[in-house]
């Protein structure tokens, strides 16, 4: 019996060791797209071409995500405020809502899920089929020729999607609040536009979104390059790009948010 | 193709800078607190209650100013508050400043009153008359004085 | 036959190469001169991909070295190995077409990658390269599109875009119908002819390779890594008494390569 228990404590140790590997190679991967940057600028077409991928193909998602979550927040901001009398900060609630938390959180979410896949899936079958040896083998670097570009791309279109986000979302709170339940207009808008502060709020909001950019297209990318080349494994490897992809976006989101709101 | 995929490209980016524009102009106060050159003037307040920096400086019910930095003297032990004016308005030597509450559980902002006196304040001048925020414990234990006074005196009807 | 350095355009030397604890080939001494086309034979994973890689510098030795157009490999100093790569072609076993690129943007791929020329020439060129293959009439049709032997003459046709000197096939020949067969077989003698190249052909098809090789070597298993056990003229390896050759030329159950899988006595099993 205290051999099973061992043996589980040893396996834990094993587990965490493997994680701990894993961590550095992503650093490594990171390390190796930083040096390669200035190449991968060079080739602003192939740059275009994963934004176009990643980007526009998550327009519909991320638009009409934004306006539902817009819609809830204005009705269930509504519901809370009228108990304080304060239907009028509706517009404020809805915009700091968005702007410091939901739209840089839920958009990198989704583009986990929706763009991040997407990479996995293609460099894993990239890497079964092949094709990785066979650009080594022409002399191409993969590392430059074929991830650069989408994590370029990704981290290019992170902040954008989140900003339609948000301000899609901000438009779906003024419609359930100005249109459907009769909230003042002009109230709306100036307790908004008073209170949501350009620096603190928006600006926060958008380094947010860069670092998210950047924390799921690496991700997205160090599953894919690291997978096993066959089905299951990229099967295996577009999962674990969602969860790690995910898990570390709110982990990281705890901490900018007490760095950057801990001392106002 | 290789133009089409661009045009797109162009058309979301275009977007995306769109919404970061619209949000800062329409959703945040980067309008309102883009200001000019401003001059400083100092105002000493018992207590501040929630009153913090960059907070409005407001005159009748307009924003005139922002609120630098908040400090604490201790040679009076009193708050001394720093406000950044805008130079294009002038305020008397007398004007007199308030620790207001904006709404019934808003922030905290900076009222001044105009004095009567013919000379300006100047950069670095000193605001001396204030009236402290007004702190809620503070009225409520007032009200609950007033009350128990009101009990022991006359009306007993008070259960 | 004397050769001078310069017409030997791969050289092992005593190399030995072993993955983690397992040993893949052991001490391997080879030769390829200029202007010939070997086969390399042997059976299913004995190693000879493992040797393909070895050239392109995708792995390095543990003992020995390699040496290739006459300098050995450095794995470490990656100007030097790209500059040696771009001299050569690689051919993968099922073609390795970059799916998302058409049939003509592959074959342009490694133009655009290391040469700058302007887009007509660039399309003159890729199109000839097709044309060698038979297949321009398919530019401009994607992977996706053309059936495996075809995608295996378009990354033939990729493989010879830069016109290299050394020429590595990995089983060229496996799943093709017979007349993909011969078609294949004759393209690669033709380009390795009219290239004036070298071609390494990684195989177990031993008609075709027999058809078109100059030279055969022949691996062979053993505990400690793959051994050379033959190394000729196809004449001479059809004459050869070593028994895993024979083996594995005529097709024998059983040999050196056992039938049985090593199991307990038919006594014991069956008791």
């Amino acid at each position: 019996m205290i051999n099973a228990a061992l043996n589980q404590v040893a396996r834990l140790g094993a587990s965490s060791l493997v994680f701990v590997e894993a961590l550095g190679r992503l650093a490594v991967l990171f390390a190796r797209l930083v040096l390669r940057l200035p190449a991968v600028l060079r080739r602003p077409g192939l740059i275009g071409s994963q934004i176009h991928f990643l980007g526009n193909h998550s327009l519909a998602i991320i638009l009409v995500s934004g306006l539902f979550v817009g819609l809830v927040l204005g009705l269930q901001g509504y519901y809370t405020l009228r108990r304080y009398g304060s239907e009028e900060a509706l517009g404020l609630l809805v915009a700091l809502s968005l702007l410091r938390e939901l739209g840089p959180v839920v958009a990198a979410l989704l583009f986990a899920g929706r763009a991040g896949t997407s990479l996995t899936a293609e460099i894993g079958l990239m890497k079964a089929g092949e094709q990785l040896s066979a650009l080594e083998a022409m002399a191409v670097d993969p590392i430059t020729r074929i991830l650069g570009p989408r994590f370029v791309g990704g981290l290019a279109a992170m902040p954008l999607l989140a900003a339609l986000f948000s301000a899609v979302g901000v438009m779906g709170g003024w419609f359930v609040a100005v249109v459907l339940i009769g909230v003042d207009a002009g109230a709306f808008w100036s307790q908004m536009s008073s209170g949501v502060e350009f620096w603190d709020d928006l600006m926060n909001g958008v380094i947010k979104s860069i670092v998210f950019g950047l924390i799921v297209t690496l991700v997205a990318l160090y599953m894919g390059y690291e997978c096993r080349p066959t089905p299951d494994g990229v099967a295996r490897a577009t999962t674990l790009t969602v969860v790690a992809g995910s898990l570390a976006v709110l982990g990281f989101d705890f901490v900018l948010t007490a760095l950057m709101f801990g001392s106002l | 193709m290789q133009r089409h995929v661009n045009l797109l490209v162009g058309f979301f980016v275009l977007l995306g800078l769109g919404a970061l524009i619209f949000l800062s102009l329409r959703v945040s106060n980067l309008t309102e607190s883009s200001t000019g050159p401003t001059y400083a003037v100092k105002a000493y307040f018992d207590d501040i209650g929630g009153l913090k920096p960059r907070a409005a400086v407001r005159s009748a019910g307009v924003l005139v100013g922002r609120v630098r930095e908040i400090g604490f003297d201790d040679q009076r032990y009193q708050a001394v508050v720093t406000i950044d004016l805008v130079s294009s308005v002038r305020f008397p030597k007398d004007s007199s400043a308030q620790i207001l509450t904006a709404g019934l559980l808003g922030e905290k902002y900076v009222g001044l009153l105009p004095g009567a006196e013919a000379d300006s304040l100047a950069n670095n001048d000193r605001i001396s008359m204030t009236q402290s925020a007004v702190v809620l414990e503070n009225i409520i234990s007032q009200f609950l004085y007033n009350k128990s006074g009101d009990a022991g005196s006359g009306d007993k009807g008070l259960k | 036959m004397e050769s001078s350095p310069r017409d030997l355009l791969v050289q092992f030397e005593g190399m030995g190469f072993a993955y983690g604890s397992r040993a893949i080939i052991d001490d391997l001494t080879l030769e390829v001169q200029r202007g010939e086309v070997l086969a390399i034979m042997g059976g299913s994973g004995v190693g000879k991909t493992t040797l393909l890689k070895l050239i392109a510098g995708l792995i390095a030795p543990q003992q020995g070295g390699v040496r290739v157009f006459g300098e050995p490999l450095s794995p470490d100093n990656k100007k030097e190995l790209f500059a040696t790569r771009r001299r050569m072609g690689l051919l993968f076993q099922f073609g390795a077409l970059f799916t998302d690129l058409s049939c003509f943007e592959n074959v342009a791929f490694p133009l655009r990658e290391h040469a700058r020329l302007p887009e007509s020439m660039l399309r003159d060129i890729v199109l000839l390269k097709l044309e060698c293959v038979g297949l321009r009439g398919a530019a401009h049709l994607m992977p996706s599109e053309i059936s495996g032997g075809m995608a295996r003459r378009v990354a033939l046709a990729r493989a010879i875009a830069l016109d290299p000197e050394l020429l590595l096939y990995d089983e060229p020949f496996a799943g093709l119908d017979p007349i993909s067969l011969g078609v294949t077989a004759r393209l690669i003698r033709r380009l390795n002819d009219s290239l004036g190249a070298s071609s390494i052909i990684v195989t177990h098809d031993v008609a075709e390779s027999f058809e078109i090789a100059d030279r055969v070597a022949v691996l062979a298993p053993s505990p400690a890594g793959a051994r050379l056990v033959a190394l000729g003229t196809p004449q001479s390896l059809s004459d050869s008494q070593d028994p895993y050759v024979r083996q594995f030329l005529e097709g024998r159950e059983d040999g050196p390569v056992a039938f049985h899988y090593p199991a307990s006595s038919v006594e014991e099993a069956f008791a």
